[in-house]
């Protein structure tokens, strides 16, 4: 009883912390994203006292500052959205907009207000993989015993994995989409998670062609154990494809070798909402697997 | 002195109970029985006994000259025979006799092949294909096979079944045969077998 | 084991000799799909990445009829019952991938002359290094191969199934063999995939060790 109201609070927590704070970067960023790109605009949290007209000293949320041109200014504290000037080394204002959180998410290039999808796509892809680890760890189990409900356990598992799957693949399939412009690019990560898609996608095959529940049962387990050794290859495999084969790789500047997540991409607070999202899904997974687990029981039971 | 022991075995299948409960205990010279309606499990038992199936519950041991066979090895140590046994229809007879010792890596000269043929009077045809062999040549081929490795432990599944009366005869003087210096256990409907049973297992519920 | 799986590849073989069960039905369908894949090129020039991909293509799907049968076969016949009854089940299972093994290699080297033959922009500059990859790579295929038509045989609908249940495994082996035969394509070393072939080693390696030891329960009643 208590789980089910933990979780909706956590997530609720977990879906406002991921909307309401805004993208700041810092000068740093706004100055070497401006050397690439003249034409973008990069929002930056700070504070700004007057110097003289029209001309501010801006200090942003790191603590670096700068000479700031803009008019028609009310506030002395929010989100500046600025370009900068590289031969007179000064900011112009282009947009402003209030800030009443004390949180922001650090400015990712290419991703800006789309990194919130990270807080999503990411969590509910490991929780797929985690899914497919408890449910090989209970076809061994069943293989050791021949209790059956290490067999029920694992096919829980399983569907839950496979939902948690298909809901990564399109969340970040849609990622793609206003990132990269299509769909689906065969980039390796987006691969990988294809890939575990289709070794669920074979494993219910496989149950579903075998009458017999001890066959069944053994079966699926042995063929989830020699799917889940495959795996590891692909974390070899994946550098080497970036490598030349086929195009789409996306690691971008800032984050190669690892993406956002496990290098530094992230800021601390968007890691403590990153870490909070993890947890509400891998408990949402936890509690749908333990009631699945209690209802297939008592309807064993019955028969 | 080979000893075959079974206690407490039960054996479920798909959800069903086959059987449960069942025990018993033989040494050289006996013949286990088992008998019951068609469906009743008997041929599952068998092939439990025979190391093909495993067991839901319960277990089954042999022992040789004391000491316990292990169940990997048990092959090497028993003759087999079923109604539903296939041999390689695209071999000979006696090729498939010597490919199956070759595999179990104890092939022999060729005279004992030919004598065991002889034995089962298909000498004459050991050299077609099982293809062309009629349903009664092939359960004499089967008998050959069963005992291709000299068992200590006989297992037969309706052992006259396609067999004329010949057949028969043949079947049944090997049968008492092997009784004198191993075991035999044996499967069966047809109540001219049942004066070679020492032991009984029932299988009608 | 060792030996008596030897003489399981043997009683494979003549059976094969006599019934032709995998080897026709593999040759004709190279032979289908070569000539499909001829009519819808006609003369048009592919790149070296799409004949790699294009060649493994082919026997990946020919080996996904061909290799099940060992399995299938017995089993469809009725016939598991003799092989437990004169081996372990290891046997059975080192006999088996020793026989697909020499059915991968063999249909990999058929598949080769057809595709040099007919196709054209088909040119290896590194004759060694792409035999080579058909070695290690009818290697890796076969070792996965042969536990999933241990799997399907025990299965309904086997057709259907294997390709199902074979790709996401074989898929890392495909992406390094391709790129393997396209090294071979434009006339790279061996000493520089060397790493490569090292992967392969350690998929087939633990693939069979794997395989060996969750055999028990696949073949076990």
């Amino acid at each position: 009883m208590k789980l089910k109201y933990f979780i909706g609070i956590l997530f609720v927590l977990v879906i406002l912390l991921s909307f309401i704070p805004k993208i700041s970067g810092n000068l740093t960023d706004v100055k070497f994203y401006s050397t690439i790109d003249t034409t973008k605009i990069i929002p930056v949290k700070g504070v700004i006292s007057e110097i003289s007209n029209n001309l501010y000293k801006f200090i942003d949320k790191d603590g670096n500052e700068g000479r700031l041109y803009a008019s028609n200014i009310t506030n002395k504290e929010g989100i500046f959205y600025l370009k900068y000037n590289e031969y007179e080394n000064y900011f112009t204002l282009k947009k402003f907009e209030n800030n009443t959180f004390f949180i922001t998410f650090p400015f990712i290039p290419g991703l800006e207000e789309k990194a919130r999808i990270i807080l999503f796509h990411v969590p509910v892809a490991w929780v797929s993989v985690l899914a497919f680890l408890i449910s090989m760890f209970y076809g061994i189990r069943y293989l050791k015993s021949e209790n059956y409900e290490f067999d029920v356990k694992s096919v829980n598992s399983a569907s839950l994995g496979f939902l948690f799957c298909i809901l990564a693949t399109v969340t970040g399939s849609i990622w793609a989409r206003f990132n990269w412009g299509s769909f689906w690019n065969w980039d390796p990560r987006e691969t990988s998670i294809f890939i575990l898609l289709l070794i669920y996608a074979a494993y219910f095959a496989l149950r579903s062609a075998i009458e017999v529940e001890e066959k069944k049962a053994k079966l699926s387990a042995v063929y989830s154990i020699i799917a889940f050794v495959t795996v590891p290859f692909f974390i070899f495999i994946l550098p080497r494809i970036t490598s030349g084969l086929h195009p789409g790789s996306a690691d971008d500047l800032s984050s190669p070798g690892g993406g956002p997540v496990i290098k530094s991409g992230m800021s601390f607070e968007m890691r403590i909402i990153f870490f909070l999202s993890l947890i509400a899904f891998t408990l949402l997974y936890f509690w749908i697997f333990t009631l699945k687990n209690r209802v297939t029981e008592l309807e064993r039971k019955k028969i | 002195m080979i000893r075959l022991f079974g206690e407490s075995v039960q054996k479920v299948f798909n959800g069903r109970e086959v059987f449960n409960n069942i025990s018993f205990d033989i040494h050289t010279p006996s013949c286990l029985g088992i008998i019951g309606k068609n469906g009743s499990g008997k041929s599952t038992l068998i092939k439990i006994i025979a190391g093909l199936l495993q067991v839901t519950k319960g277990k089954i041991l042999y022992e040789i000259d004391g000491k316990i066979l292990s169940p990997d090895k048990l092959f090497k140590r028993i003759g087999f025979l079923s109604p539903y046994l296939q041999l390689y229809d695209e071999f000979t007879g006696i090729e498939n006799l010597i490919i199956f010792d070759e595999i179990r890596n104890q092939k022999k000269e060729k005279e004992f092949y030919l004598d065991l043929l002889k034995k089962v009077e298909l000498y004459d045809r050991r050299n077609d294909l099982l293809r062309t062999y009629s349903s009664g040549m092939k359960q004499r081929l089967k008998i050959a096979f069963a005992l291709s490795n000299e068992p200590d432990v006989l297992l037969f599944d309706e052992p006259t079944s396609n067999l004329d009366d010949s057949g028969i005869e043949i079947i049944h003087s090997i049968m008492k045969q092997h009784k004198e210096r191993g075991i035999l256990v044996i499967a069966s409907n047809d109540k001219s077998d049942y004066y070679l049973f020492d032991e009984i297992i029932n299988l009608n519920k | 084991m060792i030996k008596e799986s030897f003489f399981i590849l043997k009683k494979d073989y003549k059976s094969e000799l006599r019934n032709r069960y995998s080897f026709n039905s593999l040759l004709l369908f190279v032979i289908i799909t070569i000539t499909i894949l001829l009519f819808s090129l006609g003369l048009e020039d592919i790149s070296l990445d799409i004949h790699a991909g294009l060649f493994w293509i082919i026997v990946f799907f020919a080996a996904t009829n061909g290799l099940s049968r060992t399995f299938v076969s017995e089993e469809e016949r009725g016939t598991t019952l003799v092989l437990k009854l004169i081996s372990e089940s290891g046997t059975i299972f080192l006999g088996k991938l020793l026989f697909n093994l020499c059915l991968m290699v063999l249909l990999s080297l058929f598949v080769f002359i057809l595709y040099l033959f007919f196709m054209n922009g088909f040119l290896i500059k590194n004759y060694f290094l792409f035999f080579v990859t058909i070695i290690f790579g009818s290697i890796g295929l076969s070792s996965a191969s042969t536990i999933i038509a241990a799997i399907i045989s025990k299965a309904s609908n086997k057709g259907t199934l294997y390709p199902i249940l074979s790709f996401p495994i074989l898929l890392p082996l495909l992406i390094i063999l391709i790129g393997l035969t396209k090294s071979s394509m434009i006339g790279k070393s061996i000493i520089n995939e060397l790493n490569q072939f090292l992967l392969i080693i350690s998929y087939s390696g633990i693939l069979i060790t794997v395989s060996f030891l969750l055999f028990d329960f696949i073949w076990k009643d």
